[in-house]
């Protein structure tokens, strides 16, 4: 479905006097992986490893420094963005931060049929995705600031499944959401990557929320791959130092969970 | 959160009810002034306030009151042209300027910068010199000279949305920049520029008026308020009343429209946005 072959990506900072060399940031230093139709890849790191840029780059919101991405055999990291057409409709991305990613002077209809541009019939689909992704039907006349934080969240993704894509991308989805209400979209999650077949990248910085959902795990460390195999292997047995730090470090949701219930 | 209290605004309320004032007195000038603003009477002429002339009347015996009235309406007039032109020109170029990542916008912000070095008055001055002093090329000069303020504040603003996770989020679903432009960037610095548009306007009106005392603004007989301090500079010693009178009335108008520009700033505070 998605095929990632050697990419890097390079940053150049502002240069900060006349005339020193602008200096550079590796975000990325060569990532291959392959992802299956129907896969459910998880991406892990910390912030700063690179995870961002390579969403980025799998939506073609940037371009590459070198290598190369395919979707569906199809180079995308060539394309001039009129031609992308096709990607955009397939994969769709939902974001970290459920209030910045929502337009404030936008009615939640709007939002969520903006992937569909003009095209008609759009009220009966955003009633449709509203009642896929559990919100009140009459949601769609109110606008962002109205919504919970989990709700919130509930219409990035009704707008990410509007325009009924192959591939959806969760980047850090579930992040800035509380332990109870990151479960519930988890959940939704799960449900709708089932529901409508549609391969899922998942990026986050919490590995046990990834087991939960993926198949699939690679964990990135400083722009680089540092391991990459199925989410149980690697969770029982890390390979890389990085890994096992990470394991060791993450709060898992069944013991913050746990913890809740005792106080 | 969906009901939050809204603290008093006192700026946003006087500047209010002072442009309110304005307003008020230039439509009722359309229908009514105590006397013709233009009639020249010898009989009356430096008449002091009250009785048949509220205000008194000026070195040809017209009615002040009744030119303040009409002034009004050239002040406004011109408010409205000048500050329609500089948002018409300068907010496209700053939309444009903010979302082109190449040397257009370094461009666009380049020559912007150059209008901006150029002083308002000058330009007006130049202007006059060139197409003869009347209210239009005033208006114009002023408008001309004001683009630059909105095209920054338009590219400041646009920077800030295009930055944000829906305009990704837009781009993603492929929509084209003009989509982004119309639909995000636009109805999200409008606040910006309705400030901006405020506070410009009382640059304007100062301008005009300034134009106007030095002859490159309104003509006569039309009257305008900077034209009637002109007129009461040669009798300034004697009755202080004529200067003071459309004085008080720019005073006015500008003090009115820079609070309602900083009554509205708060309303609109980009840091506020998110709590709204």
């Amino acid at each position: 479905m998605i095929s990632v072959e050697g990419l890097t990506r390079t940053y150049r900072r502002p240069r900060t006097s006349l005339f020193g060399a602008r200096p550079e940031v590796r975000a990325l230093r060569g990532v291959s992986f392959d992802i299956q139709a129907g896969g459910r890849f998880g991406i892990v790191g910390e912030s700063g490893s690179g995870k961002s840029t390579l969403v980025h780059l799998l939506a073609a919101l940037d371009r590459p420094t070198s290598g190369s991405i395919s979707f569906r055999g199809r180079r995308i990291d060539t394309l001039p963005e009129r031609r992308l057409g096709f990607l955009r409709s397939e994969l769709q991305i939902v974001f970290q931060d459920p209030l910045g990613s929502l337009d404030p002077r936008m009615r939640v209809r709007d939002i969520i049929r903006e992937p569909l541009g003009r095209a008609p019939g759009g009220r009966e689909r955003v009633a449709e995705l509203l009642d896929a992704v559990g919100l009140p039907a009459d949601s769609g006349e109110r606008y962002p600031h109205q919504f919970s934080g989990g709700q919130r969240q509930r219409i990035s993704i009704a707008r990410a499944l509007a325009p009924r894509p192959s591939v959806l991308i969760a980047d850090e989805a579930v992040s800035a959401l509380d332990v109870l209400v990151r479960a519930q979209i988890l959940d939704l999650l799960a449900d709708l990557v089932e529901r409508f077949d549609l391969t899922l990248v998942f990026v986050s910085h919490d590995l046990a929320v990834v087991r939960r959902l993926c198949d699939t795990v690679a964990v990135m460390r400083q722009g680089e791959i540092v391991e990459l195999g199925a989410v149980d292997e690697v969770y029982d047995d890390p390979r890389h130092p990085y890994t096992r730090e990470l394991i060791a470090a993450a709060p898992s949701l069944r013991g913050a969970l746990a913890r809740l219930e005792e106080g | 959160m969906t009901t939050a209290v809204r603290t008093r605004n006192t700026s946003l309320v006087v500047g209010a009810v002072l442009v309110g004032l304005v307003v008020v007195t230039a439509l009722v000038s359309f229908a009514w002034t105590p006397h013709d603003p233009l009639l020249v009477d010898a009989a009356v002429r430096l008449r002091g306030p009250g009785g048949d002339y509220l205000l008194g009347t000026d070195k040809f015996g017209r009615d002040i009151a009744s030119q303040l009235m009409v002034g009004a309406r050239t002040t406004l007039y011109v408010g409205v042209v000048a500050v329609g032109i500089a948002a018409v020109v300068g907010t496209p170029l700053g939309i444009l300027a903010g979302m082109s990542r190449n040397w257009l916008g370094e461009l666009v912000m380049r020559v912007n910068d150059l209008v901006l070095a150029f002083p308002a008055l000058l330009l007006a001055i130049m202007f006059g010199a060139v197409y003869g002093a009347s209210t239009l090329t005033a208006m114009i000069a002023i408008g001309i000279a004001t683009v630059p303020s909105f095209a920054r504040i338009a590219r400041s603003g646009t920077l800030q949305v295009m930055g944000t996770e829906y305009v990704l989020a837009a781009r993603a679903a492929g929509r084209s920049r003009r989509w982004i432009a119309g639909r995000h960037v636009l109805p999200n610095i409008s606040g910006l520029l309705l400030v901006q548009s405020s506070v410009s306007f009382a640059i304007a009106v100062l301008a005009e008026a300034a134009l106007s005392f030095l002859g490159f603004g309104t003509r006569p007989p039309t009257p305008s308020w900077g034209r009637m301090l002109q007129e009461s500079q040669e009798l300034l010693a004697v009755e202080p009343r004529l200067a003071l009178v459309p004085g008080a009335a720019i005073a006015i108008a500008v003090l009115g429209f820079n609070l309602l520009g900083d009554g509205l700033r708060d309303r609109f505070d980009p840091r506020l946005e998110a709590r709204r």
